[in-house]
C-alpha cells in the first residue's frame, strides 16, 4: 500500500481526485459556495501524500501549502458574510500578497534594496492579477472549471520543466481536485447548470495555489519570469464569451482550450530557458 | 651570598618560564584549502545503484592542539555548487524539492568537541542543512600533517566520514524510492596560517 502511494501518479491524479469527488457528494445537498472545500480536501490529500504531514521546518513550499489551504478558507468565510464580493476579493488578493512575501522573504531579505522592490513587487502583481481574474471566473462555472484545469496543467508542465517535479505535482494534483468536482457537477445536470458555481472560495481554491506556485518557480526554481505574464493572461481567455445554451461540458471544454493557448507560450518558454528541467533525466 | 641568591633565583625564573611556555602556546590554526577540500555524499537511487555527487565549494578554518586535546572545525558548503555529474538532475537537486538553494544557499558545520584517537580523532558538532541543525559524528580515521612539496606551507589533511538521514533535515520528496541514509566523505586539506 505504501509504494502504490509512493507512486507519483497516484498521489498527484488519483487521489485528489477521488478525495475531490468523495467531498463534492458529500456537499451535493449544500449550498453551491461550499463546493470549493472539495478542491482543498483534493489539494490536502495530495500534499499529505507528497510532503507528509509535518508543517517543520517551515520552508517555503510548505509556507505555499499553508496559504494554498487556509486562504480559501478566508474567502469562503468572506462569501458567507455580508461584505460586499469586491471587497471580500480585495481582503483576499492583500492576504495573498502578504503570504508571497512570506514565501519569499528569504531571498527579499538577501537582495538589494532595489531588487527587492522590483522582484516582491513585480510578482505581488502577478498574483493580484491571478486572483481577481478568477474570482471574476467564478461567477461562471463553467468558465473556472476549464480554466483552472487549462492553468493548472500548464503551470505543472511548466514548474517540471523549471526542474521542480514537486510544484509540478502540485499542480497536478489541483487539476485533479477541480476535475473531481467537476466531473461530478457535470455527471449531475440540473445543479445549478451542470457546472456549478465554485463561489469565492472555490476561486481562490483554485488561484491561491497556482499563483504562488507559478511565483516561488520563478524564484526557487527556474521558471523565467516572463512566463508570469502569460500565465496571468490563461484565464483572462476564458472570460471570453461562450454561448450559455450549449452544454456545460462543452463550455468547460473550450474555456479550457481558451486558456491553453498564453498557457503553451509560457511551457515553451520554460521549455527554451530550462530545457526539460526534472523530467530529463 | 646575595650574589649566589640572585643567581640561583634567576635560574629558578628561566626554569619556571620554560615550563609555563607549552601551556601558553595557542592552538595552531588552518583555513580550508578550497581546491583540494570536497563533501562527497553516496545515497541510493531506487534500489538500483548507488549515486555518487560532491559539493564544489567549501570554505573554512580549523584549529588543532594535540597537546591539549582540544581543536575545532567550521565548514561552509555553497549548496548550489551540488555536481553529480548531469546538468539536470543538479538543477532538480537544487529546486525545491531537495536543497532549495536560493532559500538555503549554505550548509554548515561547526564542531562542538574534537577528540584525538589514535592518529586520528572523532569530531562532534551541528551540521546544518535546510535551516535544520543536527548533531553529527564525524569519524576521522587519521590526521596527516606535513610540508607541502611544492608551496613548502605547513598543511594538515584528513577525510572525516558520517551518515545521515535526509528525512531529519526535513528532506522528504522522494522517499522512499530515493534514499534516506546519506553517506558523507569530506576530503579535506587546510593550510597553516
Amino acid at each position: 500500500m505504501e509504494s502504490f502511494l509512493a507512486q507519483p501518479p497516484v498521489q498527484s491524479a488519483l487521489a485528489p481526485f477521488v478525495a475531490s469527488l468523495v467531498l463534492a457528494v458529500a456537499l451535493l445537498r449544500a449550498p453551491a459556495r461550499w463546493q470549493g472545500l472539495a478542491i482543498v480536501a483534493g489539494l490536502l490529500l495530495a500534499v499529505l501524500l507528497i510532503l507528509g504531514p509535518a508543517l517543520t521546518p517551515l520552508t517555503s513550499t510548505r509556507k505555499i501549502v499553508v496559504a494554498s489551504l487556509g486562504l480559501p478558507l478566508l474567502a469562503m468565510a468572506l462569501d458567507l458574510s455580508p461584505l460586499r464580493w469586491r471587497t471580500g476579493v480585495g481582503i483576499v488578493v492583500f492576504a495573498a500578497v502578504l503570504a508571497l512575501l512570506w514565501v519569499l522573504w528569504p531571498v527579499l531579505m538577501r537582495g538589494a534594496p532595489g531588487e527587492d522592490v522590483l522582484l516582491g513587487g513585480g510578482l505581488a502583481l502577478y498574483v493580484a492579477a491571478l486572483l481577481m481574474v478568477f474570482a471574476r471566473l467564478g461567477q461562471c462555472c463553467a468558465r473556472l472549471a476549464g480554466a483552472a484545469l487549462g492553468v493548472a496543467v500548464a503551470t505543472g508542465v511548466a514548474a517540471v520543466l523549471a526542474a521542480s517535479a514537486l510544484y509540478g505535482q502540485l499542480a497536478f494534483a489541483l487539476a485533479a481536485a477541480v476535475g473531481g468536482l467537476t466531473a461530478l457537477r457535470l455527471w449531475r445536470p440540473g445543479l445549478e447548470g451542470g457546472a456549478g458555481c465554485f463561489g469565492l472560495g472555490g476561486a481562490m481554491a483554485v488561484a491561491v495555489p497556482l499563483a504562488l506556485l507559478g511565483a516561488s518557480a520563478s524564484v526557487y526554481a527556474r521558471l523565467p519570469v516572463m512566463a508570469l505574464p502569460l500565465l496571468a493572461l490563461s484565464p483572462l481567455l476564458a472570460l471570453a464569451p461562450l454561448a450559455t445554451q450549449r452544454p456545460a461540458w462543452l463550455r468547460v471544454v473550450v474555456a479550457g482550450l481558451l486558456s491553453l493557448a498564453p498557457s503553451a507560450g509560457a511551457v515553451y518558454l520554460t521549455w527554451q530557458v530550462a530545457g526539460a528541467g526534472a523530467a530529463g533525466y | 651570598m646575595s650574589l649566589s641568591l640572585s643567581k640561583t633565583l634567576k635560574t629558578a625564573a628561566v626554569a619556571l618560564a620554560l615550563c609555563a611556555l607549552p601551556a601558553m602556546a595557542a592552538a595552531d590554526t588552518y583555513t580550508i584549502d578550497p581546491s583540494h577540500t570536497y563533501p562527497n555524499f553516496k545515497i541510493d537511487h531506487l534500489g538500483f545503484s548507488t549515486l555518487h555527487g560532491r559539493f564544489n565549494k567549501t570554505t573554512g578554518r580549523m584549529s588543532m592542539d594535540r597537546a591539549k586535546g582540544t581543536g575545532s572545525v567550521e565548514i561552509v558548503i555553497d549548496a548550489a555548487s551540488i555536481d553529480t555529474g548531469h546538468g539536470k538532475r543538479d538543477d532538480h537537486l537544487r529546486s525545491p524539492d531537495f536543497f532549495n538553494v536560493m532559500e538555503f544557499p549554505q550548509i554548515t558545520f561547526t564542531s562542538d568537541t574534537v577528540k584525538y584517537v589514535g592518529e586520528g580523532a572523532t569530531v562532534t558538532g551541528d551540521l546544518t542543512i535546510m535551516g535544520v541543525t543536527r548533531s553529527v559524528t564525524l569519524e576521522v580515521p587519521r590526521i596527516n600533517c606535513g610540508t607541502h612539496p611544492f608551496n613548502k606551507k605547513e598543511v594538515c589533511g584528513f577525510n572525516a566520514t558520517t551518515r545521515i538521514k535526509r528525512s531529519d533535515f526535513g528532506m522528504n520528496y522522494g522517499l522512499p524510492g530515493i534514499g534516506d541514509e546519506v553517506s558523507l566523505d569530506i576530503e579535506v586539506e587546510a593550510f597553516k596560517d
